[in-house]
C-alpha cells in the first residue's frame, strides 16, 4: 500500500512537512523567503493597501515603504535594465538624492517617451532640450541655429514681444560680429523689428545686422548681411555671410 | 562620433550627436539652402570647420 503521506503531489503532508507555516494564519503569515519561478507572477495588494520593506512600524501612508536599515550603505532602491546597463537609483545619502546612470554616464532626464526634454548632467551642465524657462510668469528662453549660407530660419520665441540677444558663431574657434547684436522684437499683431541703440549713438549690433518685416527667401536681404524678420509667430533669419554659421539666441 | 539628421518640414532639420556607444548626446538645429536639403546637407552644414574670422 502506499504511503499516504509525504510531499509528493499524490501525498498528504504532515505539519512537519509544512514546517512553521502549518501553524501560521494566513492573515498575518511570517515567511523568511519566498521564491517565485520565472513563470510565475507575484500580486501584492490587487485592491489596494500599502507594501512596507523594511519598515517595523508600518504605520505610514506610503503605497510603497521602502526602509534601508543597514547603516553601512546609503543605497535605497535600484531599476536596472539588464540589457542597456541603465539603472536608475534612489540613494538616501546627503549628496545624490536621486542618480540615475546609464552606460555613457550619470544622467538625469525628464521626458516623454525616450525623448529628453530636460537632462542633468553629473558634470552640472542642465539641457532643457525644448521648451523654455518661466520665472514666476515669465517666460525666458533661447536656441542655437545653424544656417546655411543664402538659407532662412525660423524659430519661435517664449514671447510674441521682447529682446533677443544674438551671437554670430559663438560656440567655434571663430566667433563673429557679423550678426551678432541686440534686437527688439514684435511678432505679435504690430510686427516690429529693430536693432537697438545704446544712449542713442552707438548700435548694439554689427553695421551688417539688418532688420525687416517683411518675410525673407534666403536672397531677400543685403548680401553680406544677416537680417532678421519678424513674422506672425515667429523671427525669421536669414543668413547671406558668405557661409553657413551658427548663432546662439538669447531672448529676454 | 556620428550623425543623423530628421527633416522636421521644408528646410530645417534635427541632427542628433551620437556617441560611441550610440547613445544620442545632443541635438542641433539646421536650416539648409532649397538647393542642398538632404540630411547629408544637413550634417554636413553642422560639422563644416568654421570660416575664419573676416576682420
Amino acid at each position: 500500500m502506499a504511503k499516504l503521506t509525504g510531499t509528493n503531489p499524490d501525498q498528504v503532508p504532515t505539519n512537519a512537512d509544512l514546517g512553521d507555516m502549518a501553524y501560521q494564519s494566513k492573515d498575518n503569515a511570517s515567511i523568511s523567503k519566498i521564491d517565485v519561478p520565472n513563470e510565475g507572477d507575484l500580486t501584492l495588494n490587487p485592491s489596494g493597501g500599502r507594501v512596507n520593506i523594511g519598515d517595523p512600524d508600518g504605520n505610514n501612508d506610503y503605497t510603497l515603504n521602502l526602509v534601508n536599515r543597514n547603516t553601512s550603505t546609503h543605497l535605497l532602491a535600484r531599476f536596472r535594465n539588464v540589457s542597456t546597463a541603465t539603472e536608475f537609483l534612489v540613494r538616501s545619502d546627503g549628496g545624490a538624492i536621486i542618480r540615475a546612470h546609464a552606460g555613457s554616464g550619470d544622467k538625469l532626464s525628464l521626458g516623454s517617451n525616450s525623448s529628453d526634454h530636460i537632462l542633468i548632467e553629473t558634470n552640472g551642465e542642465v539641457q532643457v532640450t525644448s521648451g523654455l524657462l518661466e520665472l514666476n510668469g515669465n517666460d525666458i528662453g533661447g536656441t542655437q541655429v545653424t544656417i546655411a549660407d543664402d538659407a532662412v530660419a525660423s524659430i519661435t520665441p517664449p514671447r510674441t514681444g521682447g529682446f533677443m540677444i544674438v551671437t554670430t558663431q559663438g560656440d567655434s574657434v571663430y566667433p563673429n560680429i557679423a550678426g551678432s547684436g541686440m534686437l527688439y522684437y514684435d511678432v505679435g499683431l504690430s510686427l516690429d523689428m529693430r536693432r537697438l541703440d545704446v544712449f542713442g549713438t552707438y548700435t548694439f549690433g554689427s553695421s551688417d545686422l539688418s532688420v525687416s518685416t517683411s518675410d525673407l527667401t534666403g536672397t531677400t536681404g543685403t548680401d553680406t548681411h544677416v537680417t532678421f524678420s519678424a513674422q506672425s509667430g515667429v523671427i525669421k533669419i536669414e543668413n547671406r555671410i558668405g557661409s553657413s554659421s551658427s548663432f546662439q539666441v538669447t531672448f529676454l | 562620433m556620428t550623425y543623423t539628421a530628421e527633416n522636421q518640414g521644408a528646410n530645417f532639420w534635427l541632427v542628433t550627436e551620437i556617441d560611441e556607444e550610440g547613445n544620442p548626446v545632443k541635438t542641433h538645429n539646421v536650416f539648409c539652402a532649397e538647393t542642398a536639403n538632404t540630411a547629408e546637407d544637413a550634417i554636413a552644414l553642422l560639422t563644416a570647420e568654421p570660416a575664419g574670422d573676416p576682420e
